[in-house]
């Protein structure tokens, strides 16, 4: 096993927490503004879901990005310290929304 | 897409992403029970995300003929099969994004403890949203067929 890069280990934490709950806010935001309704998730002839996921894979990759380049590996160890708390409440919070708003 | 086609990826679709799920639970069960990052958990966790994005990818292809061909008939009739199919694909894209993620931070950390903890609940957030997009995924797939 190769030495650990722990700022990179954080960047790629961020790449999966950012993309995932970039997808549901946009889902959620599309959903209460009406944009996306739920009648309207179902009947547009466009694709909104390609356009979400591009957004949120977009939305992933520009913060691992920031993470990988602004966060120090002493500062990724702290961060590591925290994020097994944090981690279950935003994916168990992403989880419910998206069976509460299909 | 014709028929054929249809058919062939959907259930080459959700094979590999059932294969993908089963792959997945041998890192979420030897992180918990082994010390260290055994080689194998880091490759099963790069193993099992691949293997839940390549089934993903597939169902990009197949969602414009889903659209075309089942969507509008579930629709017609009010079918509770067309709100189930959405939160299946929602949950699905939360899959790949958290199974990429835990693999991932594996792969660079995962000889810290606490990357490992993160890693592991990742992995396992992938793991729940992939096995309840599976379930729907049956129960639309049971109830949703195309009209050719």
């Amino acid at each position: 096993m190769s030495r650990a890069r722990p700022r990179l280990g954080l960047a790629s934490t961020a790449f999966g927490l950012v993309a995932a709950s970039s997808y549901v806010l946009q889902r959620l935001y599309a959903a209460s503004s009406g944009v996306e309704g739920m009648g309207v998730a179902v009947a547009t002839k466009h694709i909104p879901y390609y356009w979400r996921c591009d957004l949120a894979l977009i939305h992933g990759v520009l913060a691992a990005v920031l993470v990988g380049f602004a966060v120090s590996d002493d500062d990724a160890r702290r961060w590591f310290g925290r994020l097994p708390y944090a981690v279950p409440v935003v994916v168990g919070a992403c989880v419910v929304a998206m069976l509460v708003v299909p | 897409m014709t028929p054929e086609a249809f058919g062939w990826l959907t259930r080459l679709h959700g094979h590999l992403a059932v294969l993908g799920l089963a792959v997945l639970m041998h890192p979420i069960v030897t992180l918990r029970r082994r010390p260290g990052l055994p080689l194998w958990t880091r490759r099963t966790a790069e193993l099992g995300a691949l293997l839940l994005a390549i089934p993903f990818a597939m169902g990009w292809l197949l969602y414009p003929t889903y659209r075309g061909m089942v969507k509008p008939a579930l629709w017609q009739r009010g079918d509770p099969a067309l709100w189930r199919f959405e939160s299946k694909e929602h949950l699905a894209a939360l899959c790949v994004a958290l199974a990429v993620g835990g693999a991932l931070t594996l792969r660079f950390a995962g000889t810290e403890a606490d990357a490992r903890r993160t890693a592991w609940w990742l992995l396992l957030g992938a793991w729940i949203c992939g096995a309840l997009t599976a379930a729907l995924g049956i129960f639309v797939a049971g109830v949703a067929q195309p009209g050719w």
